[in-house]
């Protein structure tokens, strides 16, 4: 260690009242602001590995064709093109809509999936 | 002397400074950790975007698989159904197609669905493909982003007589635009 630290180290000289008050008001101000924004961390990382699972979730129920909730009822309309001019008029089939944690999906009449 | 010297020099105190300097890192650290707080939750709806588009393609192709194997699903060569706006109507002209000349020309199949919750549901299109030994294959992707989630039903042709039945069907990924899956 320099002499100068050691000095600087040693030195008795003190420093102001407001200097020392707005040092700590500083200090604070920083400690408060990391401590709030790491709050917040946990806190978006809580929802977001719910929200997460439940996407999971809905993902799989989608797959193994077990959904939860019905959303209602439609139709699927299919039209079809030949050589980009409307051939037939159009084809429509009842749907039923399912869906969770905003994922839609749909199943015929007989809800088997691919 | 230079400013380090300087200061090190200096008897005054250094609390100001230092609480400064403190409040920089601390600054620096919590603008990190926002950062990364943001990344992760634009992460999460951009997921369910694509997965919405998946399913709808999916959705699709259900729909599909259960119509080509519904036990009415026996087409006649020779043309047995009237109503034209009946999938099995679309499927004997090209079956009909395909005996005369060998090869039936594509369709390009539009999707659009109506109700309750439908609406995330986001447009998809296909192609609906007959080979010359009555095999069917149809794709089906999203249409935005064009070609996204591409998957195809393939269906094996059992034919007897002037009639043919699709009972073994399987899905696979595919290509958009040519004639395989």
């Amino acid at each position: 260690m320099s002499r100068r630290v050691r000095d600087k180290l040693a030195s008795n000289r003190g420093e102001s009242l407001v200097e020392i008050l707005v040092s700590v008001v500083i200090t604070g101000l920083a400690m408060l602001m990391l401590s709030a924004v790491i709050a917040r961390a946990y806190s978006v990382d809580h929802q977001t590995r719910a929200r997460s699972e439940g996407l999971y979730e809905a993902i799989s129920r989608a797959e193994a064709r077990a959904p939860e909730e019905k959303l209602g009822e439609g139709k699927l309309t299919v039209t079809f093109e030949r050589a980009g001019e409307a051939y037939y008029p159009k084809v429509e089939w009842p749907v039923s809509f399912y869906g969770q944690e905003g994922l839609v999906y749909s199943y015929g009449e007989r809800g088997t999936l691919p | 002397m230079s400013l380090v010297q300087k200061k090190l020099a200096d008897r005054s105190g250094a609390s100001m400074v230092i609480a400064l300097l403190l409040f920089l890192v601390c600054s620096v650290v919590s603008a990190m950790i926002l950062v990364s707080i943001h990344q992760n939750s634009m992460r999460m709806p951009q997921m369910v975007e694509e997965q919405q588009q998946y399913q709808a393609v999916s959705s699709a192709l259900c729909v599909l698989k259960e119509k080509v194997t519904a036990d009415d699903m026996a087409l006649s060569l020779a043309g047995s159904t009237t109503d034209i706006n009946s999938f099995k109507y679309v499927l004997e002209q090209m079956a009909q197609e395909v005996k005369a000349s060998g090869s039936a020309q594509p369709y390009t199949l539009r999707f659009s669905v109506d109700g309750e919750g439908a609406q995330a549901l986001t447009p998809v299109r296909g192609e609906l493909h007959m080979a010359g030994n009555y095999d069917l294959t149809i794709k089906v992707c999203n249409t935005q982003p064009e070609g996204a989630n591409a998957l195809a039903l393939v269906c094996k042709a059992q034919v007897s007589g002037d009639t043919i039945t699709y009972s073994e069907v399987r899905v696979q990924g595919a290509v958009m635009g040519g004639d395989g899956a």
